[in-house]
């Protein structure tokens, strides 16, 4: 088990009711599922999300979006006329503009991928765990009919092993379009981030030098 | 008034461009400075907290994730660091403009924008 505590977040709370098959859960999700309850806790992916958004309105608000900045650019324009200043004007559109809208763009998109796993992850969670509440329950009928029979007339162990064996070989294939569903959307949110970091990179590329353009 | 070239030339308002433009990026350089604080962004970081064997940890759902999200945010922050050069740059060629011996006639100073623009500017759909 993870000794990282994870009592304390919001999601865990959700699952806080159902102590009897955390045990069980923690199990068949790392052995069955490749996933670590509760390690692997989506509330991580919601921090992310929220930590994503900061970066996108105050760089619009900087250079999209300035109001003091659009007046003093009217101001040059009407004051001043020359090649450089025509110059200037195309390189401020076309690059340290585009970048900020770009850089921001990125952010928003990588902001709703991590957003989208962190409900994916909860949805999965939640139904496994209503699922295995559901197995336990017949679980626990099944071994009620093998004792009552067991003090009546005695009975072969092995039908009940066959049905409790029939039972979660009914749950494993019950979660398995669960999992391809979850590993798709965890694919598609791993693209999209995949494909907004290469345009951040490409912003991040080593600049030019002595480029004289200063006083 | 008339620049040497006879343009029209307007040194004070090509400074308070200049200045304004400095004082973004300043506010960008905060931005990095923020956003470099902001450990929540990486926070699905396998490397601190899943098992340290590396052939292991990389089978969970949420690891390979993790580690694009960590790359991204370590590209956001360097894609920030060049913003803010290319803002500065901006600034330091109205500067330019403003002097007297340049002025918006500067083919020089519209040359070496038209260059930076060619060399930054991204091949159209390089990334997309």
């Amino acid at each position: 088990m993870n000794d990282i505590d994870f009592r304390g977040t919001p999601y865990y709370l959700d699952f806080a009711d159902h102590e009897e098959v955390e045990e069980l859960l923690s199990h068949w999700g790392q052995k069955g599922m490749k996933f670590r309850w509760p390690a692997d806790d989506n509330w991580e992916y919601y921090q992310a999300f929220e930590a994503w958004g900061e970066v996108c309105d105050a760089l619009l608000a900087q250079l999209g979006n300035n109001d003091a900045l659009k007046k003093q650019f009217k101001e040059m324009g009407e004051k001043n006329d020359g090649v450089a200043l025509d110059a200037f004007v195309a390189y401020w559109n076309s690059i340290p503009l585009q970048n900020a809208r770009e850089i921001s763009h990125s952010s928003e998109v990588i902001r709703g991928a991590v957003w989208a796993v962190n409900r994916n992850l909860s949805a999965f969670k939640e139904t496994a765990m209503l699922s295995l509440l559901d197995l336990k329950k017949a679980l626990d009928d099944t071994e009620g009919w093998w004792w009552s029979r067991w003090f009546s007339i005695g009975v072969d162990r092995s039908e009940v092993e066959k049905k409790s064996r029939s039972l979660v070989h009914e749950f494993d294939l019950g979660m398995k379009p669960l999992t391809s569903q979850l590993e798709q959307n965890v694919g598609q949110a791993r693209e999209l981030i995949v494909k907004q970091k290469a345009v951040l990179e490409q912003i991040a590329k080593p600049m030019p030098k002595n480029l004289g353009l200063g006083p | 008034m008339a620049g040497p070239e006879g343009a029209m030339w307007n040194p004070d308002s090509l400074n308070k461009g200049s200045k304004a433009i400095e004082g973004i990026a300043g506010a960008v350089s905060e931005l990095i400075i923020t956003n470099d604080r902001i450990y929540d962004r990486r926070a699905p970081r396998p490397s601190d907290q899943r098992d340290p064997i590396p052939h292991h940890y990389k089978l969970f759902y949420a690891d390979g994730l993790a580690v694009e999200v960590n790359a991204a945010a370590k590209a956001v922050l360097d894609a920030l660091r060049n913003l803010r050069s290319q803002v500065t740059w901006g600034s330091d060629g109205l500067a330019r403009m403003a002097k007297k011996e340049t002025a918006v006639e500067d083919h020089n100073l519209a040359a070496a924008y038209g260059k930076l623009e060619k060399k930054l500017d991204r091949p159209e759909g390089e990334t997309s």
